[in-house]
């Protein structure tokens, strides 16, 4: 006996010691005193951890590899997602192909009813079904209702119902509770993180209609509760503000108060969220707010976080910019005072009251920012979420300050505030802002440092952003981005846009590089390259349903770049190109793509090209007596050519 | 148009790559409108009567028609915005000639400056670029000056443009509406209009792929400073010290925790998380690994009684003889099998005592028969 238990804490015991010893982070007591001479040894206390605290510090030692693609995808190197929409589809077939195995395992049941491991995991067996036949009690209910299973539990209690058992008072609040939660509607499971990952803020969307369900099972199951208890009122009440049944719930908060009875706060932060679908006006609503706050004073609630963001939130929803703003400053020092701190769910709302599009310029953000720096945040409140998002926003749109953005980039990347970033959809807002910011404001040579950084790993540039980047270029005429930038563009699925086509050509041509320099000395033969990649990739997509079709200045850019980059063959294949589609393709290339081509011509002594080109010219009512001129003095002309020439530009031109 | 042809500072504009397109597009529009009599031939005989109708000052309704009908034509045909036109050619390859000419100069200018200032190839680089971007800030500032009209489109950017920080994509944006106000001033008639509509349909989705840029810039005077968040004066409604009270709704709590949690919670980006995960739905052993996890019957039970199981034959089993012999077998055998449990290897050994009860008479009667074995009989 003895002996056993003995050995049974032995390893327990050194596991927990090992922790403490090795791991400098996890020690609360200080180790071992330095002095060999004292004999006595301080042991210290064992420290409790969870299952998972080790595995967090591990992962917590794991930091992001910005070369890698994320965890999810790096499965199978073949099949690493490149742009946006593969990224996305990559992710939820992996969740569709767990959601196809949870399937297989509910539908053929009976395979799956042996149980392997000891002790048993009742995550891989099949899950309990309820049908009209089973044998159900009280405890089952309650077991469901404390798994969340809405749709069993309502089951299980309907057949109660039948079999005429009776279901106690408190068993029926809590499935109260749970249906007016989740408005009587199966949520999302849990497991599906992807598809939560990617819902792209549906809730928002929802937000702006009622979606309580009337007379529904909640309800019913409120006027089955006699006697009403404060609970009951309560659920009630939450579930329709949720839902956003606002009148009903402010009705039914008043019939409570009549009845003297007693609310909580969440109960009344409910409300105060809902305000503004209350009343019309910043005044009203403000009232209404203070009256409620009143009302809690005199019962003794004790307001909370939530209180402090449902106040918050009311007052960015008025249109009256100055009562927003002073009110805000009332609510701030208030909570201080009762000692709630504000998570970053607050500094969000703090953000939309003050950071008005039509609003003078504020610089909240920096006071904001002061008060924060360098502190860790858990999740306290669902907006919490939102605060990076708008924080960026504010940095770009409203600011348009670069340093005040890479604060709130430090904050982000402090310890595990990365994981308020919110959802892919947040985070690339995020990530947009910050990338159009930083290509607006820093020098080309910084601005590709932190490009390589993000892409495209954490972040693909949407084509917005890939424009702006071009400008950037452009600006700063560092056409010695362009190839690779290029390249992302092909990866990203980017090349159906003619604007962003459009755009590259014009660096490449308008930067003439200078073969001189080492550095841009490959320069005309990539730009070449990609030139004529381009060109394959139009042709291709005539073929696909996003088509772009060329038009002659494209053309020209492209034959221009060619020849540029000597590639006097292809570029052939190009001008013969726009001479037989002439008609079809709209526009004309640049003169000087063309005078540029003659250049060529004579240099690879080719006459009839050049008089094909002198003959497209002259057809397309363009400027040809330089492009003559040229053809003139750099060849030394047959009979036939010379012939052609007089026919086309007249004779008046070789009497000159 | 004025602008175009007269200011030299023009040159300084046409530095922006950006403004090429504004300037071509604008060109456009002017040939379009009034340069029909300029020179150059026609190729295509479609245009030929769009040609003819600016010149007559009284014109026939079939003319009209005619003339319509050559301008949708044209548009249908080509919808890009420069489509070339007749003589052009010619003015753009003068205007290019001299912006080229004022741009070189204005870069080498720079160039030479950066290249006395600067010592490293970085520092001359940023000089340069800085010293461009001031040029262009007058560049941007200019031209309303000059033209007089585009000044009261975009007052922000005329007067804030030189000591602001320079915002180039906004320099664009001013720009296009300038080149929107152009065409309201010239003389209308039925086909320009058609014309100047397709065009600025096309001009206006165009708009929108450059994603249209909110106004980044306010005036100086409403800064409104720092803010001081929590110094203020209080609401005042919570005066007294309240007591902590929790959720009065228990499920409400629990579930809505849970719901915050899955706020935070992101695809697992290691195979660390990964395990939290697992470790968090149950499928996989809790650190720290203890492989008598989840042993819900067993805990109480030592493992003594798993082995000596003797103890449980001493009150009914014979001291000696086959049974015995057969039951201490059964218990080495049952010692050493891990799968069951404590008891249920007690009530296999007590199936045996219930089995050799039932089967007492038979067994006395075959050690009777066989009486050379001297075995004691069964004494339950």
């Amino acid at each position: 006996m003895y002996l056993s238990r003995q050995l049974r804490l032995l390893p327990k015991a050194s596991i927990g010691r090992s922790i403490t010893t090795s791991s400098t982070h996890y020690t609360t007591t200080t180790g071992t005193p330095a002095t060999p001479a004292v004999e006595h040894i301080e042991i210290p206390n064992r420290i409790e951890r969870s299952p998972t605290d080790i595995l967090k510090a591990l992962a917590s030692t794991v930091g992001r590899d910005h070369t890698a693609p994320h965890y999810k995808y790096h499965d199978d190197p073949f099949l690493i997602p490149m742009s946006n929409m593969a990224k996305r589809t990559y992710a939820m077939s992996k969740e569709a192909g767990r959601k196809a195995a949870k399937w297989i395992k509910e539908e053929h049941r009976e395979l799956f009813l042996h149980q392997e491991a000891q002790p048993a995991i009742e995550k891989f067996a099949p899950s309990m079904v309820y049908t009209e036949e089973s044998e159900v009690d009280e405890s089952s209910l309650g077991q469901l209702i404390e798994l969340g299973e809405l749709k069993d539990a309502v089951l299980v209690y309907n057949l109660l119902e039948q079999k005429g058992m009776t279901v106690s008072p408190e068993l029926k609040q809590s499935l109260l509770e749970l249906v007016c939660f989740h408005n009587n509607q199966d949520p999302l499971p849990e497991e599906y993180i992807e598809e939560r990952w990617f819902l792209q803020n549906n809730q928002r969307r929802e937000r702006h209609g009622k979606t309580w369900k009337d007379g529904d099972l909640a309800e019913k199951l409120y006027a089955e509760i006699e006697p009403k208890t404060p609970q009951t009122y309560a659920a009630l009440i939450r579930g329709m503000a949720k839902y956003l049944q606002c009148e009903r719930a402010y009705a039914l908060l008043q019939e409570a108060g009549e009845k003297q009875i007693q609310l909580d706060t969440n109960t009344y932060n409910s409300i105060i969220q809902i305000i503004s679908f209350l009343k019309d006006n910043a005044e009203q609503r403000w009232q209404l707010c203070t009256e409620l706050l009143q009302q809690m004073s005199q019962q003794k609630l004790r307001p909370n976080l939530g209180t402090l963001n449902a106040i918050l939130q009311c007052i960015s929803t008025f249109g009256n910019f100055k009562l927003a703003r002073s009110s805000a400053l009332k609510v701030l020092p208030e909570f201080k005072q009762l000692g709630v701190s504000p998570s970053l769910g607050s500094y969000y709302y703090l953000l939309i009251i003050f950071c008005r599009e039509r609003g003078p310029v504020s610089h909240v953000i920096v006071d904001i920012l002061n008060e924060i720096a360098g502190r860790e945040f858990t999740v306290e409140h669902p907006k919490d979420t939102y605060f990076f998002a708008t924080a960026m926003d504010v940095c770009r749109n409203h600011l348009n300050d670069k340093a005040l953005a890479k604060k709130v980039n430090e904050l982000l990347h402090t310890g595990n505030n990365y994981d308020l970033v919110g959802d892919s959809f947040k985070e690339s807002i995020y990530y947009r802002n910050y990338l159009a910011l930083l290509c607006q404001t820093e020098s080309i040579e910084d601005f590709m440092l932190t490009y390589d950084l993000l892409v495209p790993n954490i972040y693909i540039p949407e084509p917005g952003i890939m424009e702006e980047v071009l400008r950037t270029i452009e600006i700063n005429a560092a056409v010695e981005h362009v190839p690779r930038i290029w390249s992302d563009m092909v990866v990203f699925d980017h090349t159906h846009r003619e604007s962003l086509l459009l755009y590259v050509l014009r660096i490449m041509v308008d930067n003439r590089p200078n073969a001189e320099t080492p550095s841009q000395a490959q320069l005309p033969e990539q730009c070449a390259k990609v030139a004529l990649d381009m060109y394959n990739k139009i042709e291709e997509s005539v073929r696909r349903i996003k088509k772009v079709s060329f038009t002659g200045q494209m053309l020209g850019d492209i034959l221009t770049l060619l020849v540029r980059g000597d590639n006097y063959e292809k570029a052939n294949e190009v001008f013969s190109h726009i001479d037989k589609n002439q008609h079809r393709i709209p526009g004309t290339p640049a003169e000087s793509a063309l005078q540029e081509y003659v250049e060529a011509s004579i240099k690879e002594k080719s006459p009839s090209q050049a008089l094909a080109a002198l003959q497209y010219a002259v057809d397309n009512n363009m400027e040809s007596s330089v492009i003559a001129k040229r053809i003139h003095d750099g060849f030394t002309l047959n009979e036939t050519h010379l012939a052609k020439l007089k026919s086309l530009v007249g004779e008046s031109f070789l009497e000159k | 148009m004025l602008a175009l042809r007269s200011s030299q500072r023009l040159g300084l504009r046409s530095l922006l790559p950006a403004v090429y397109k504004n300037v071509g597009l604008t060109n456009s529009y002017s040939s379009s409108s009034q340069s029909k009599d300029d020179d150059g031939g026609y190729s295509s005989d479609d245009e030929k009567p769009k040609k003819k109708a600016p010149k007559k000052v009284e014109e026939t309704a079939a003319q009209r028609l005619n003339r319509l009908l050559g301008s949708m034509q044209a548009t249908d045909q080509m919808s890009a915005a420069d489509f070339p036109r007749p003589g052009e050619a010619n003015r753009r390859r003068k205007e290019a000639l001299k912006q080229d000419a004022a741009s070189k100069n204005v870069l080498t200018a720079a160039k030479n400056i950066a290249s006395m200032l600067g010592t490293s190839e970085s520092d001359k680089k940023q000089t340069e670029s800085e010293l461009l971007a001031k040029l262009l800030g007058h560049g941007a500032a200019a031209p309303p000056a000059a033209s007089g009209e585009a000044q009261a489109s975009d007052p922000a950017s005329g007067g804030a443009a030189p000591e602001k920080e320079l915002n180039l994509s906004e320099l664009i944006v001013g720009m296009k509406i300038d080149r929107r106000q152009q065409p309201q001033q010239v003389e209308q008639t039925r086909g320009e209009y058609v014309r100047r509509t397709m065009a600025s349909r096309s001009k206006h989705s165009d708009r929108y792929q450059q994603r249209p840029q909110r106004h980044t810039k306010r005036e100086a005077e409403s800064f409104t400073g720092s803010v001081n968040l929590f110094g203020g004066e209080p609401l005042g409604i919570f005066k007294e010290p309240l007591p902590i009270s929790g959720d009065i709704l228990s499920t409400w709590s629990q579930l809505s925790e849970r719901e915050l949690s899955l706020h935070a919670a992101h695809p697992p980006a290691n195979y660390f998380e990964q395990m939290v995960l697992w470790t968090e739905q149950g499928k996989v052993w809790r650190f720290p690994i203890d492989n008598e996890q989840d042993w819900v019957d067993e805990v109480n039970v030592d493992f003594s009684e798993h082995i000596f199981l003797d103890q449980h034959l001493e009150d009914w089993c014979p001291s000696r003889g086959p049974i015995r012999h057969f039951m201490e077998l059964v218990c080495v055998g049952l010692s050493k099998n891990p799968y069951v449990t404590a008891q249920e290897k007690k009530d296999h050994i007590m199936w045996f005592r219930d089995y050799f009860e039932t089967k007492k008479d038979i067994l006395k009667d075959l050690m009777e028969n066989e009486p050379s074995v001297k075995v004691k009989s069964v004494s339950a």
